[in-house]
């Protein structure tokens, strides 16, 4: 009976979800300070970032590159309303007056939009911006090769190789 | 040398005039010999014709009192070239001296013809014809006229190794009726050629012209021998007897009985003449003994020979032959009887019964084996050819009608080309190795049997190789230095020498001819001087028309640069008619243009050796080889980065999604980071 092979598991690609990591450390580490120093700070956190947990949610890619992206900029959108509050009066009826405060939540939310944004604008940069790299650089070989027939003749091209066009 | 435009100039004014050039040019006399001498082809002179060369008056241009005569060679027959440039140096002997040799624009043939000068003999031929009569010559007129002088040309002659192999009343001159005697040429045919069969010993009469063989000085002395009989009976003994008739008798009777039959030499040359005549080589008088005679004149006669004669002749071919050579003889007569012959033990039941030599009787066996020496099947023609050996050692080699001595081979080679079923033979002869068993049946050593081996191991390789420049138009041209070149392609010149060769080539190139077949190829492999057999190799392996191009412009470099002539401009212009193909295996195309170039400008310099120098330049052409790889292979990586970006330019789509999400979490980390930092920095501020 042939011995079955024991495949090895398939590797993650190297750094994958090593962003989403550092910002799961840099959430937790924030989320313990405020625990210790303002823990009614807590709840304007979790609602502030709700965004970021429907990003990672919904990220199908396992380097969550989307999901960093709207969770830096969400937690920038809620940074002032997070400084304010634990340097003043940190209540918790003062916790509850900042999440139902609608401009509150339009500047934090709108941050992780501005993410959102970022996310879907830039791959479509990239490609332009590729295939006017690529096409230069075949430009280049070509006239290379052109260059090559006209000192060597259509043979340096080889029988089966030659130049179209 | 006269002038190579000739043969052109000759046809156009033919075509202008008809004849009326020739006829000047008869009349006028010929200049030839770079015009150091006049050749009259109105005075030919008959007396020193034979049916093979014809003889003309020349006159020194410098020199008038200088007597000299032309002979005209047959273009067929090659003439004797190291003999010629050897015999000069001869000194004061009784022969005609050689001058120079060159050739002729010949008005009577309207061809170049291969032309000899000699120093002409003083008076007229002994004889006029060798049937002719004359006033008996004494005895002490022969010895002091005749005998002395040749004692002393036949010592000359054997210390330079050579012979003369052309004795005979005909070619012997004097002027009066008691000078001294000289004898005439020797030059224009091979040796023997020109003999009639008489004055050759009976091994060599039984060849035909072509195959007598070059000889020794022994040959020369037995044709002593009959001369003085001729002289001293005043004509020809045997006049009325067929020379195939006298040669059947002398095999019977010996040379000196058939010839002397009817006709007896008086008694005090009778022991000199039969001596001379002895029809064993090795009993025959030599030169000491002649001149033993000569000083002394006491006659010691050779041994005669004890002819061994069966009693019960052998029935062949309508007779009884009791001998083994005369068996021998009417075997190589009467081929295909023959061979069925040999098939059955008739023979050596004869050499046992009848002859009772048990020992030949065992030598005919051993011919149906192989033995160490020859090929692997013993033919019908070879079992025959070996069976006349074992009968008739010291005769000549015969093989299907052909009947040549050892040291023959080459002239035979040379006028058998001609003929397809005898050059057929000839070269089956060779290829079988029939020399190789000559050799092994020879009871002693001889210079026969050394040109004999030399010759036909000669052949041999040559016809070992089948390509243009061997095989065994190689082989003619190699032993006979004196053959002009056979090619059809000059019939209009006889061709002689490799350097008139090259100009009459490059004459032809004008009218676009063909430049080498096979004659030509192995006309120039054997007069090179030294070898070009890698390019006629190079030659005759070329698979395309420009290899054999390339090779055929080394071939004619090499001869030009060491044999001349200085300039080809005709074969040049053809070469550079053929540049682009010529210039093919260089690939850069700008170093392709500058050889062009060069190549046009060196060729009407004539100069071949220079423009292969242009065209195939092994340094540059391995630079040029060296460098197109590497461009080849540049090309190929470029080709190879060029997929690569094409592959990229596929994937960019996912690449963009990619790079743009990445783009986007850095680009929102390091704002939010910066708008965190700010907020609290402004928070404790």
């Amino acid at each position: 009976m042939a011995k079955k092979k024991n495949n090895p598991p398939p590797r993650r690609p190297a750094g994958s979800r090593g962003g989403l990591h550092s910002l799961a450390l840099v959430f937790s580490v924030v989320a313990i300070g405020l625990l210790v120093t303002a823990p009614s700070a807590l709840i304007i956190l979790f609602v502030g970032m709700a965004p970021t947990a429907v990003a990672i949610f919904i990220d199908r890619d396992p380097q969550k590159f989307a999901s960093i992206s709207v969770a830096a900029m969400n937690f920038a959108g809620l940074s002032p309303t997070l400084v304010d509050f634990v340097l003043g009066a940190a209540s918790f009826s003062r916790a509850l007056e900042l999440v139902s405060n609608v401009f509150v939540l339009v500047v934090i939310y709108g941050a992780a939009a501005v993410g959102w944004v970022l996310v879907l604008a830039l791959p479509p940069a990239a490609a332009i911006v590729l295939g006017v790299i690529t096409d230069s650089r075949i430009q280049a070989l070509r006239k290379e090769q052109r260059q090559l027939i006209e000192v060597w003749g259509e043979d340096v091209a080889g029988p089966k190789a030659r130049l179209e066009g | 040398m006269a002038d190579l435009a000739f043969e052109h100039e000759i046809e156009e004014r033919s075509a202008e005039t008809g004849s009326s050039y020739a006829d000047d040019a008869v009349g006028r006399g010929v200049s030839a010999l770079d015009g150091r001498c006049d050749v009259r082809p109105d005075q030919p002179l008959p007396g020193l014709s034979t049916f093979s060369v014809q003889a003309f008056v020349a006159i020194d241009r410098n020199d008038a009192s200088q007597q000299m005569y032309a002979l005209i060679t047959d273009p067929l027959i090659p003439f004797r070239l190291n003999v010629f440039g050897q015999a000069r140096d001869l000194g004061d002997v009784s022969v005609v001296k050689p001058v120079q040799w060159g050739s002729v624009d010949w008005p009577h043939t309207q061809r170049r013809e291969t032309m000899l000068l000699l120093q002409r003999p003083p008076g007229e031929p002994l004889m006029p014809s060798i049937d002719g009569q004359i006033r008996p010559l004494k005895v002490p007129d022969i010895t002091k006229n005749l005998i002395v002088p040749m004692v002393a040309l036949l010592s000359a002659l054997a210390d330079q190794r050579l012979v003369h192999r052309n004795i005979r009343p005909t070619n012997l001159f004097r002027a009066g009726s008691d000078g001294p005697i000289t004898v005439g040429e020797f030059y224009s045919t091979p040796a023997g050629f020109n003999q009639p069969s008489m004055f050759e010993p009976i091994e060599r009469a039984m060849c035909p012209p072509a195959g007598r063989g070059y000889g020794d000085s022994a040959d020369d002395l037995f044709a002593l021998g009959v001369t003085a009989l001729f002289l001293v009976l005043g004509r020809n003994p045997v006049a009325h007897v067929d020379p195939e008739t006298l040669l059947a008798r002398r095999v019977v009777m010996g040379s000196y009985a058939a010839l002397t039959k009817d006709h007896k030499p008086p008694g005090e040359l009778a022991p000199v003449i039969r001596s001379l005549m002895h029809d064993r080589p090795s009993d025959r008088w030599t030169i000491e003994d002649l001149s033993r005679w000569v000083d002394s004149g006491v006659a010691v006669q050779a041994t005669p020979i004890t002819m061994v004669r069966a009693d019960r002749g052998f029935e062949f071919a309508n007779g009884r032959h009791h001998t083994r050579r005369a068996l021998a003889l009417a075997f190589g007569k009467n081929w295909q009887a023959a061979r069925e012959v040999v098939l059955t033990d008739a023979v050596e039941r004869w050499a046992e019964r009848s002859i009772e030599d048990r020992d030949l009787s065992q030598q005919i066996v051993a011919c149906r084996h192989s033995g160490s020496s020859g090929p692997r099947m013993i033919s019908d023609d070879l079992l025959l050819a070996r069976t006349i050996i074992a009968l008739d050692p010291e005769g000549p080699l015969r093989f299907r009608g052909l009947s040549i001595m050892p040291d023959g081979l080459c002239a035979m080679a040379a006028l058998t080309a001609d003929d397809t079923d005898m050059s057929a033979a000839f070269s089956e002869m060779i290829s079988s190795q029939l020399m190789e068993f000559w050799l092994e049946h020879q009871s002693r050593s001889s210079s026969v049997a050394v040109i004999g081996k030399s010759d036909a191991e000669k052949l041999l390789t040559y016809l070992g190789k089948s390509g243009p420049g061997f095989g065994i138009e190689r082989g003619i041209y190699d032993l006979n230095k004196g053959l002009a070149c056979q090619s059809p392609r000059f019939k209009h010149a006889s061709v002689v020498h490799i350097r008139e060769l090259m100009e009459t080539l490059d004459a032809g190139a004008k009218k676009g001819e063909q430049q080498l077949d096979r004659h030509v190829t192995a006309f120039l492999g054997a007069r090179y001087s030294g070898s070009i057999d890698s390019e006629l190799k190079e030659f005759s392996a070329a698979r395309s028309g420009e290899e054999a191009l390339l090779a055929q412009l080394k071939i004619f470099a090499a001869v030009q640069f060491k044999h001349g002539p200085r300039e080809l401009p005709n074969l040049a212009a053809l070469i550079v008619n053929h540049l682009d193909i010529l210039l093919a295996p260089y690939r850069n195309i700008d170093l392709r243009q500058r050889l062009h170039g060069a190549a046009e400008r060196a060729a009407p310099t004539g100069k071949l050796p220079e423009l292969l120098g242009i065209i195939a330049n092994r340094k540059t052409l391995n630079a040029d080889k060296k460098r197109f790889d590497q461009a080849r292979r540049n090309y190929r990586e470029c080709e190879r980065q060029v997929h690569v970006q094409e592959d990229a330019r596929e994937r960019t789509a996912d690449r963009s999604l990619m790079v743009g999400r990445k783009v986007a979490a850095y680009l929102s980390t390091c704002v939010g980071a910066a708008v965190v930092v700010m907020v609290v920095l402004a928070g404790l501020g």
